[in-house]
C-alpha cells in the first residue's frame, strides 16, 4: 500500500526468498494485478520461472490469486499482499513467544517453526512425517495451539483477495433481490450491500468457532486438562481433525502483543503488582478476543472471581497497597490522599481536575469502608491485622479499582457486581489513548517538550489560533511560531484558513491550528517503516562488505567448529557482523512495536 | 487559491499586524551542513527475549534458504555450490561448500492442490488431468528444530538439511526409529555424493601411502644407500 512498506517487503523477500521472488513481487506491487503472461512481460523473466517462484509465494499467501468464473479464460490474476508479507518481520517474535509459553519438549515450538517455514501444512502430513512417539506429542501440542487460536485452519477463500470475495457475494445477493417497480435500483444495491457485508463478516469470522479444526476424540485422547476447559470452554476431549490445514494466526499474536504493551503501560503508570493483576485480567479475556480490531458490539466481561482464581498465589496483592490505621486516620489518610493525587497528577498531565476529584473520592470510599472495620477496635495493630486478614478478594478489588479510576486512561471499567465485580475493557478508547501517549513521546523526542505541550493544548482545544495558543501556553508568540511550523512540517498539525472578508488577504484571515490524529499517525508510521527499510538495508550492506568471510561461514566444516576454522581476524569480523545484525534486527522489532500501536492495534 | 488575492496580500503590507509567516521566521539561504551536530541516541543493551527473537529470525532466514522454497536461477550444472567462487575451477575446498541441488526444488513438497490455481499445477508437479494417480509424495522435510541453535548447525551439517530436500522418492515409508533413518539417509547421501563428487576420496586414489612409503624400519638394516628412495 505505502511506498516504504513495499520497499521493506521487497527487501525482506530478496534476502530470504531470493532474487526472483523479490522481482516478481516488485512487479506485482508496481503494476497491481497481473496475469502470468503480464508478469512475465513486465519482469522480463521466463514463464516457467515465474510459475515456479509463484508456488512458494502462493503457499505462504504472500501473493493472492483470483480466478474469475465469468471471464472466458481460466487465467488467474495475482495480487501481492503486503500485509501478509509484513508479518515476516514478526516471525522471530512469534517463535520466541511460543518458546516462552510452551516448553521445548512439547513440540509446540517445532510446529510453529515448521509452519513459518512452509506457510501451511496439512495436519496428517505433519504427523506422518514424524515418528510415532513424536506424533503423539505433536498431536496434543497442535490441539492446544488450536484451542488457544495461535494456529488456525485455512480454507480456500483465504488465498483470494478480500475485495474480490466481497464483490462475488455482493453480485450474488444483488441477483437474488428481484427487480420490481416498487424497489428502486439504489435501494436494491444498498440492501444487497448490507446483506453482503453481513455474509462477508461471517465468512471472515469462520475461524472464531471454538472447535475449529477439532473433532471429538474417539477414546478420550486429547487436551483434557481442566484448565483448558475453563479457559476456552470447549469440551475437554478434543483432538485435531487430520484433514485440517494448519497455519499461523498472526491476528491472535497481535492481540498478545497488544496485551504486553498495555501491561507495560500499567507497570509504568501504577505499579508492578497492579500490572500483574492487569495481565491476569487480559489473560482471562484472551480466549474471547480473536483479533485486535473486532467490530462486534458484544463487550467481553470478566469477573473478579475468575481473575482471583487464575492469579498466582505468589503475587502479594497487599504489598502494594497502603495500610490504613485508625488512630492517625485523619492525618495519615489525608497525607496519603494528597500523595496519591500528586502521583496521579505527575504522571497524567492533561487529565485536569476531574481526575483528582475522582481519585480522592475513591480514596475516601476505601477509607470509609475501612473505617467501619477500624471502629470496632481503636488500635493501630488491630487495624493492621484487619487489613492483612481482609480477604484476597478485597485486595484484588482494590487493584482493579485503581485500574479503573483514571477517566482519561481507563484500563478497565466496572459494569456489574456479579461474582465479586464484573469488569470490561473498552479497547477502542484505551488504544486511542495509548496512541496519543505514544505519539506525544515521539514528538517530545523529535521536537522537544514545548512542542509536545503545544500539541496537547491543540488536541484539547480542537482548532485554535496562535494568539490564544500563546495565551494558554504562557509563552510568547514568537517562540511558539517556529515550533508550530516545525510540527506542521512533520505532519502533526494542520492549518485551517478562515477568511474574514471576501478577499483572502493573509492579514485578514484567521489561521487555526488543529491536529488530525489519523493523518498524523499514518505519516508517523511511514517514517517508522522508512527507518525499518534503512535498518535492514544496512544489515545487508554490512554482510555484503565481507563477502569472503560470509561465504566461509556457510561452509559445512566451518559451521561445525567456528572457533578453530577461522583466523582471529575473521572471528573478529564475524563478531562485528553478528553484532550489527543483532542490533539492527532488534531495533526493527522495537519499530514494529510502534507500527503495531499506530496501525494494527 | 486566488492568485491575485495571494499576491496582493503579500505585496501590500497592512499596517500593524504582520503576515503569519512573514517577518518572524527568516529563511536561511546558506546551504546546511552535510553532517550537522546531532545527539545520537545510543541503543540500550538487548534483553534476553530480544536476543532470542533475533536469533530465531536469523534461523528462519537460514531455514528458508535451505528449503525447497528458495528458487534460484537455473544454472546448467546439476549441483550448485553456494558461496563458492563459480569460475569453473575445481578446488579442494569445494567439498565443504554448502551444496544445493538446483532444478529439483519446488515440486518436492507435498502441496495441497486445491489451494492453488490451475495454471500453477504443473509447477507443483501434478500431471494435469489425472489427479488420482498422484506420484507418491515425499513426506515433509522437517528439520529438527532445537532451541539451542548450535545444535541446529550440527544437524544441518550432517547433511539432512539440504541434500535430502532434493532427492526424490526417499523416506516415503515411516520408519519407527528415526535414528536409523537418518543414518540411512547419511549413507545414501554419501553414496550419491560420491557419484557426483568430482573429487576422489583420499583413500581411493592412486596414492597408497603404505605401498610407496618405506617406513625406514627396514632401512637401517642395510647399511648402504642402495635401497630405493623412500617417498
Amino acid at each position: 500500500m505505502s511506498q516504504y512498506e513495499e520497499e521493506l517487503v521487497v527487501l525482506l523477500l530478496r534476502d530470504i526468498y531470493g532474487d526472483i521472488a523479490a522481482t516478481v513481487v516488485d512487479t506485482l506491487l508496481k503494476y497491481g494485478r497481473l496475469t502470468l503472461q503480464l508478469i512475465s512481460r513486465y519482469s522480463k523473466l521466463p514463464l516457467a520461472t515465474i510459475q515456479r517462484v509463484l508456488v512458494p509465494l502462493v503457499q505462504n499467501r504472500f501473493v493472492l490469486y483470483w480466478v474469475d468464473e465469468n471471464a472466458g479464460s481460466d487465467n488467474a490474476t495475482y495480487l501481492a499482499s503486503t500485509r501478509n508479507m509484513y508479518n515476516i518481520v514478526r516471525s522471530g517474535m512469534f517463535v520466541s513467544f511460543v518458546l516462552d509459553r510452551f516448553p521445548d519438549t512439547s513440540g509446540a515450538p517445532d510446529i510453529v517453526k515448521n509452519l513459518l517455514l512452509y506457510g501451511h501444512i496439512r495436519a496428517s502430513d505433519y504427523l506422518a512425517a514424524q515418528s510415532a512417539s513424536q506424533a503423539a506429542v505433536s498431536k496434543s501440542a497442535i490441539t492446544l495451539l488450536l484451542q488457544r487460536k495461535l494456529l488456525t485452519t485455512l480454507r480456500r477463500h483465504e488465498f483470494n483477495p478480500q475485495s474480490d470475495l466481497y464483490m462475488r457475494i455482493f453480485k450474488r445477493r444483488l441477483a437474488a433481490i428481484p427487480r420490481s417497480k416498487a424497489v428502486s435500483e439504489s435501494k436494491r444495491e444498498t440492501q444487497a450491500h448490507s446483506e453482503a457485508t453481513e455474509e462477508f463478516s461471517v465468512l471472515k469470522r469462520v475461524h472464531d468457532d471454538i472447535n475449529d479444526g477439532l473433532v471429538a476424540a474417539a477414546n478420550g485422547i486429547g487436551s483434557s486438562s481442566k484448565r483448558a476447559h475453563s479457559l476456552t470452554g470447549s469440551s475437554p476431549s478434543k483432538t485435531i481433525d487430520e484433514s485440517a490445514v494448519l497455519a499461523l494466526n498472526h491476528d491472535k499474536f497481535a492481540v498478545h502483543m497488544r496485551a504486553q504493551i498495555l501491561r507495560h503501560l500499567v507497570a509504568q503508570r501504577i505499579g508492578k503488582v497492579t500490572a500483574a493483576v492487569y495481565g491476569k485480567v487480559l489473560d482471562c479475556m484472551e480466549p474471547k478476543l480473536f483479533r485486535c480490531v473486532d467490530n462486534t458490539d458484544k463487550a467481553i466481561t470478566v469477573t473478579s472471581l475468575e481473575v482471583l482464581r487464575s492469579l498466582d498465589a505468589s503475587i502479594e496483592l497487599a504489598s502494594a497497597l497502603a495500610v490504613r490505621s485508625s488512630k492517625k486516620r485523619s492525618r495519615s489518610a489525608s497525607s496519603r490522599a494528597s500523595k496519591r493525587q500528586k502521583r496521579r497528577h505527575g504522571t497524567d498531565d492533561s487529565a485536569g481536575e476531574s481526575d483528582n476529584s475522582m481519585g480522592s473520592s475513591n480514596v475516601s470510599d476505601l477509607e470509609s469502608s475501612h473505617r467501619h472495620d477500624d471502629n470496632e477496635d481503636g488500635d493501630d495493630e488491630d487495624a493492621d491485622d484487619n487489613f492483612a486478614n481482609s480477604s484476597r478478594m478485597e485486595h484484588l478489588n482494590f487493584h482493579l479499582a485503581l485500574l479503573s479510576c483514571n477517566q482519561s486512561l481507563p484500563f478497565i471499567t466496572k459494569v456489574g457486581n456479579k461474582g465479586g465485580g464484573e469488569w470490561t475493557i473498552d479497547f477502542d478508547v484505551l488504544t486511542a489513548r495509548v496512541r496519543e501517549l505514544e505519539y506525544d513521546k515521539l514528538i517530545t523526542q523529535k521536537q522537544g517538550a514545548i512542542a509536545c505541550r503545544l500539541l496537547r493544548i491543540i488536541r484539547d482545544k480542537g482548532r485554535i489560533d496562535e494568539k490564544q495558543l500563546a495565551r494558554i501556553a504562557l509563552l510568547p508568540p514568537k517562540d511558539i511560531r517556529s515550533q508550530l511550523t516545525a510540527l506542521h512540517e512533520i505532519g502533526c498539525l494542520d492549518l485551517q484558513e478562515v477568511p474574514r472578508g471576501t478577499d483572502r488577504a493573509p492579514s485578514r484571515t484567521y489561521y487555526l491550528w488543529y491536529h488530525k490524529p489519523k493523518c498524523a499517525y499514518a505519516l508517523m508510521t511511514q517514517a517508522v517503516l522508512k527507518t525499518m527499510v534503512r535498518c535492514y538495508a544496512r544489515v545487508i550492506e554490512e554482510r555484503g562488505r565481507r563477502p569472503s568471510v560470509m561465504a566461509k561461514l556457510l561452509r559445512e566444516d566451518v559451521r561445525l567448529d567456528e572457533l578453530n576454522m577461522l583466523t582471529p581476524a575473521e572471528r573478529e569480523e564475524v563478531r562485528r557482523v553478528r553484532g550489527v545484525e543483532e542490533r539492527f534486527i532488534a531495533h526493527m522489532a522495537k519499530l514494529d512495536n510502534l507500527v503495531l500501536i499506530f496501525r494494527d492495534m | 487559491m486566488s492568485f491575485r488575492g495571494g499576491r496582493g496580500g503579500r505585496m501590500s503590507r497592512d499596517s500593524g499586524r504582520p503576515t503569519l509567516f512573514g517577518t518572524d521566521i527568516k529563511p536561511e539561504f546558506a546551504p546546511s551542513e552535510l553532517y550537522p551536530e546531532f545527539d545520537l541516541p545510543i541503543q540500550a543493551n538487548l534483553t534476553d527475549l530480544e536476543k532470542r527473537s533475533v536469533s530465531q529470525f536469523l534461523q528462519y532466514q537460514q531455514d528458508v534458504q535451505d528449503s525447497a522454497f528458495y528458487v534460484a536461477d537455473k544454472k546448467k550444472r546439476a549441483v550448485e555450490y553456494e558461496g563458492g567462487i563459480n569460475d569453473g575451477i575445481k578446488r579442494y575446498s569445494d567439498r565443504y561448500l554448502k551444496k544445493r541441488k538446483v532444478g529439483k526444488s519446488v515440486a518436492d513438497h507435498p502441496y495441497i492442490i486445491e489451494f492453488f490455481p490451475q495454471e500453477l499445477h504443473s509447477a507443483l508437479g501434478v500431471k494435469s488431468s489425472n489427479v488420482s494417480a498422484k506420484p507418491k509424495r515425499r513426506r515433509l522435510d522437517l528439520a529438527q528444530f532445537r532451541e539451542s541453535l548450535e545444535q541446529d548447525g550440527e544437524e544441518e551439517a550432517e547433511g539432512d538439511g539440504v541434500s535430502t530436500a532434493a532427492r526424490p522418492d526417499t523416506g516415503v515409508e515411516n520408519d519407527e526409529d528415526e535414528e536409523n533413518e537418518r543414518n540411512d539417509e547419511d549413507e545414501e547421501d554419501e553414496d550419491e555424493e560420491e557419484e557426483e563428487d568430482e573429487f576422489e576420496e583420499d583413500e581411493d586414489g592412486d596414492y597408497n601411502a603404505e605401498r610407496y612409503f618405506d617406513d625406514g624400519e627396514e632401512d637401517y638394516d642395510d647399511a648402504g644407500g642402495d635401497d630405493e628412495a623412500a617417498y
